[in-house]
């Protein structure tokens, strides 16, 4: 799986982060390790572009728990253990949709899954740059 | 099981995309939908995964996959040589569980069994565990 | 009591028969059932006995390494009178009964009434015990002897034996060594390539062997992938292989074409004078783009490819000579092409050339015969199964040669 880092400026600086192929258990460390690399660099406005990602396990939840905590600023739970994605997702389920990490162009079948798990009550998520980017 | 394929190996974490472009590379052949052949993808990444970090410990074992079709399904079976370890007894995900009482790779689990048609497992007699996954095709899945 | 009984036991046969009387009254017989045992050596001696029926074993050290057996005494004989007659009354030996015997038992003190009333009862005592002393005396003698050669023989082999273990433990701690110092250097990771997994596996035939194989990463687009074989066997044959293999790498890296670096590599090895060495490589370059395979094979077994549906794409024989023995050897570069689903196997002679029990080849036909079985599968899962194919054929023949496979997949 391959990343490449974009920054837009529009009302608030924006970095872009495109993930391309299969993110999976053998992988998934990867894109946290990177998430908290740009939090380093100054990043707090987020969009992932996963119009590139042709499949997501789910390790891709968990790193996705991981990188709403990140750039929340707090530390990333235990990566093991899938189930504190669930556990933030009950706790968090009442503050609703966070405005750090947004999703742009998952894939039907990845989208699909985000649906499934609930992902998408805290993640907005968009079909189209100009509208994702409009929205920090 | 018909038009059936199989391979063995010593699998780890990495091997994953690999085993799933041979399952890609069989549904191509089996003329099986796009949305059916990322469920099958799902399926065994999850349970492959499970089995790598629980059953063999983070380390590398051995893992056979078969793939075929019976009638209008896509069959697959999945073998390996770790302790026994039976995933239809993991108890569904119940939220209100406290962190340390979760179920041993229970998100994957949970998947893999939002995409499966019928999932079964049996112990091996020779020792490791077995589970057989259907997939109905596009036209009779809801 | 039978008083027969009491003159059949030699001792007593000339007694007369007023003591034959005084005798029988003071006797008391007695029934042991077999393996009872009746003193032990050591402890304090209270009577003496006088087998009416039966056997009863004296032994010496009994249940222990040691035990012997001293004697077996039988209908009409004694048993019991040395811890009589010795100072501390101390027997010297245990009885055990050997087959269920009737025992007729003297007190101590009844013993010695007796004796002293009949001294010519202590003579015939006296010459039945010195000759069972003198035999006892030999016995242990020639037992002690023959204890002692047996020691020094055993102590002798010992020494031998250690000498050649700790041979063979610094042979065989060195050869591992070696063994993972080959390992370490064989990689483990192979760098990727976009549209291509690569699988490389070696099974030396001893422990460390001339096998080699390396993948190297030549920028975003390429990959160097070599295999070779030193001629050669055992450790020789691997110290030469470690070296061609990283002279290789040194030259494959700048990117130059194959037949160059083939060419840069002999170089090196005719000006090491490596005293008769030779080594078969076959190195080329994989294309991302244009799944090109740039080749040459010096001496080397040619490339297998085939395409998805296992079909085999015939491969043409270049021209190329064996490195390590002419200044310039004909180094003739080929190209084949990956079809899109299809794959390539590189091979050493190992593997075309594993003998059955019959002593026939594995052989082109059958390594052709066998691709279809690896069609598609993960590279990790070609390897093994062409290796289990391998191992199925020579059976219980050991492996004669080192084996090299080297997979390539394509995955578009």
């Amino acid at each position: 799986m391959e990343t490449e880092v974009e920054s837009i400026q529009g009302k608030v600086p924006v970095t872009i982060l495109a993930l391309r192929g299969e993110l999976d258990a053998s992988n998934f460390e990867a894109v946290i390790a990177k998430t908290k690399q740009l939090y380093e660099t100054g990043t707090r406005h987020l969009l992932l572009d996963i119009s590139g990602l042709t499949f997501m396990s789910s390790s891709g939840l968990v790193a996705l728990h991981s990188i709403i905590l990140l750039m929340r600023g707090e530390k990333p739970t235990d990566t093991e253990t899938g189930w504190s994605a669930f556990r933030a997702i009950e706790r968090d389920f009442d503050s609703g949709r966070q405005p750090y990490v947004k999703i742009v162009s998952p894939q039907p079948k990845v989208l699909t899954i985000l649906q499934k798990t609930g992902m998408d009550h805290f993640f907005e998520i968009f079909s189209d740059r100009q509208t994702a980017l409009a929205s920090y | 099981m018909e038009n059936s394929s199989s391979f063995q190996m010593i699998a780890g974490l990495e091997d994953l995309a690999e085993i799933r472009r041979y399952l890609r590379g069989r549904a191509a052949i089996l003329q099986i939908d796009p949305s059916t052949t990322y469920d099958v993808l799902l399926a065994v990444t999850e349970l492959v995964t499970n089995t790598l970090l629980y059953g063999y410990q983070e380390k590398s074992g051995f893992i056979e996959v078969e793939m075929g079709q019976e009638s209008d399904s896509i069959v697959v079976r999945l073998r390996d040589r770790a302790p026994t370890f039976d995933l239809t007894q993991a108890p569904l995900p119940d939220l209100s569980l406290p962190l340390d009482e979760r179920p041993i790779g229970g998100l994957g689990i949970f998947l893999a069994r939002q995409v499966v048609n019928q999932l079964t497992y049996r112990s091996l007699p020779q020792g490791g565990n077995e589970v057989t996954l259907v997939f109905d095709q596009i036209h009779t899945k809801n | 009591m039978d008083k027969s009984l009491i003159r059949q036991v030699p001792l007593f046969s000339n007694l007369p028969p007023a003591e034959v009387d005084r005798l029988a009254a003071v006797l008391k017989e007695r029934v042991y059932p077999t393996q009872t045992v009746l003193f032990y050596e050591g402890e304090f001696g209270d009577r003496f006995y006088i087998v009416a029926a039966g056997e009863v074993a004296i032994i010496k050290a009994m249940d222990t390494p040691n035990e012997r057996l001293i004697g077996l005494r039988g209908v009409g004989q004694f048993i019991g009178e040395m811890s009589l007659l010795n100072p501390d009354g101390l027997r010297t030996a245990s009885g055990r009964v050997e087959t269920e015997a009737r025992l007729l038992e003297l007190s101590r003190d009844d013993f010695n009434t007796l004796l002293r009333r009949e001294p010519t009862l202590a003579y015939e005592m006296l010459s039945v015990l010195s000759r069972r002393l003198g035999e006892a005396h030999n016995t242990t003698i020639r037992d002690l002897t023959e204890k002692n050669r047996q020691l020094a023989e055993a102590y002798e082999n010992l020494k031998a034996a250690q000498e050649q273990i700790i041979e063979k433990k610094t042979l065989e701690r060195e050869l591992e060594q070696a063994r993972e110092i080959q390992e370490s250097m064989l990689p483990t990771r192979l760098p990727p390539l976009d549209g291509f997994e690569v699988g490389a596996r070696m099974l030396p035939a001893r422990m460390v062997g001339g096998d080699f194989f390396d993948v190297i990463r030549l920028g975003q687009d390429r990959l160097g992938i070599v295999i070779g074989d030193v001629a050669g066997k055992s450790v020789p044959a691997a110290l030469f292989m470690a070296l061609t293999r990283s002279l290789l790498r040194a030259e494959a890296l700048p990117s130059r074409p194959p037949e160059e670096v083939l060419q840069r590599v002999n170089h090196h090895l005719l000006g090491m004078n490596a005293k008769g060495l030779f080594v078969t490589v076959l190195y080329g370059i994989l294309h991302r783009e244009t799944r090109e395979f740039d080749y040459v094979r010096a001496g080397h077994e040619v490339p297998i490819l085939w395409d998805m549906r296992g079909e085999i794409i015939p491969t043409i024989l270049g021209n190329g000579q064996i490195l390590g023995l002419l200044p310039q050897p004909v180094l003739e570069r080929m190209t084949l092409t990956i079809p899109p689903g299809g794959g390539m196997l590189l091979v050493s002679d190992g593997v075309t050339e594993a003998t059955n029990d019959q002593g026939d080849f594995f052989g082109w036909e059958r390594l052709e015969a066998s691709i279809p079985a690896l069609l598609g599968k993960p590279v990790k899962a070609q390897l093994d199964c062409m290796i289990q194919i391998l191992r199925d054929y020579h059976g219980v023949t050991p492996q004669a040669d080192d084996i090299t496979l080297i997979a390539v997949q394509a995955t578009e």
